[in-house]
């Protein structure tokens, strides 16, 4: 279990790090595409929802140390938890891909509150909100396709094993 | 995936292009644009009027450039540059945000 959780946080990393190479057709700047919640998002399925949630903290805390600035902890950080919890709640009842949607949504949805905590007003939530609704739509949908592939192919190795 | 989440998706993007579109088009034209830095207004400018003007915050400098009625950020002392490679901005709502200095440029009407 502890050993899948940290291999898991390392493949996180490295999607992080992988993202900053790709260059994002978005209209907002500062959009990504949010390749390592297909980490989460897997774990999320595979480990359960705490070690999804550790996993994904972990990531967020070293990666932002790595690449990022203090500052940019925080956004990560409300996006991913409250993106965490969306999944958590939603998994039980929806598929992978419906499941990465909600919480690619609410990934961009609690970084627009993070960002209007610090800004001090919710000017924003006007001006950039409906633009990262779509995005966040959109990247989920492109994230949840990836993991529910990749699921697809550890549930059948999974299977074979054991037969 | 099932057959009805794919319509459930599909009704969530549909749903937020129609806000985001209509957002975008029932914006009327702006004629200022307040600088604030944590919610205390700093300046504000008529779009009308070219100008350059640079404002130093407790965190980092930006410099705001009015041109052709329409506010841009142009150059920033912080890390990640988003504010400067946001688009420039005229409509009434729409804003230039800088979050590593807390400086927010929105466009206003009155």
């Amino acid at each position: 279990m502890l050993t899948r959780a940290a291999v898991l946080t390392a493949a996180a990393l490295a999607l992080s790090y992988v993202e900053s190479f790709i260059p994002v057709p978005f209209p907002v700047p500062g959009a990504k595409l949010g390749l390592a919640n297909i980490v989460t998002l897997i774990a999320l399925c595979t480990l359960g929802a705490r070690n999804a949630l550790g996993i994904a903290v972990a990531r967020v805390c070293i990666a932002g140390f790595l690449f990022g600035s203090a500052s940019s902890i925080i956004y990560a950080l409300s996006g991913a938890v409250l993106s965490w919890a969306v999944m958590t709640l939603c998994r039980r009842r929806c598929s992978v891909v419906l499941t990465s949607v909600l919480g690619g949504i609410a990934h961009n949805a609690g970084q627009l509150m993070t960002a209007c905590a610090v800004l001090k007003t919710g000017a924003l939530v006007w001006s950039y909100g409906p633009t990262l609704f779509v995005l966040g739509t959109l990247t989920g949908l492109f994230t949840g396709l990836c993991a529910a592939q990749v699921l697809k192919r550890l549930d059948t190795r999974r299977r074979t094993e054991t037969e | 995936m099932k057959k009805k989440e794919i319509w459930i998706v599909a009704a969530i993007l549909i749903f937020g292009l129609m806000i985001q579109q209509v957002s975008a088009r029932i914006r009327k034209p702006g004629l200022q644009a307040r600088v604030t830095v944590d919610n205390a207004v700093v300046d504000t400018l008529d779009l009308s009027r070219p100008a350059q003007k640079e404002y130093v915050t407790p965190y980092g400098t930006n410099t705001l450039v009015i041109k052709d009625g329409q506010a841009d950020v142009t150059a920033a002392d912080c890390a990640n540059q988003i504010c400067v490679h946001d688009a420039p901005v005229s409509k009434e709502g729409e804003t230039i945000a800088c979050l590593p200095h807390h400086l927010l440029v929105e466009v206003i009407r009155d």
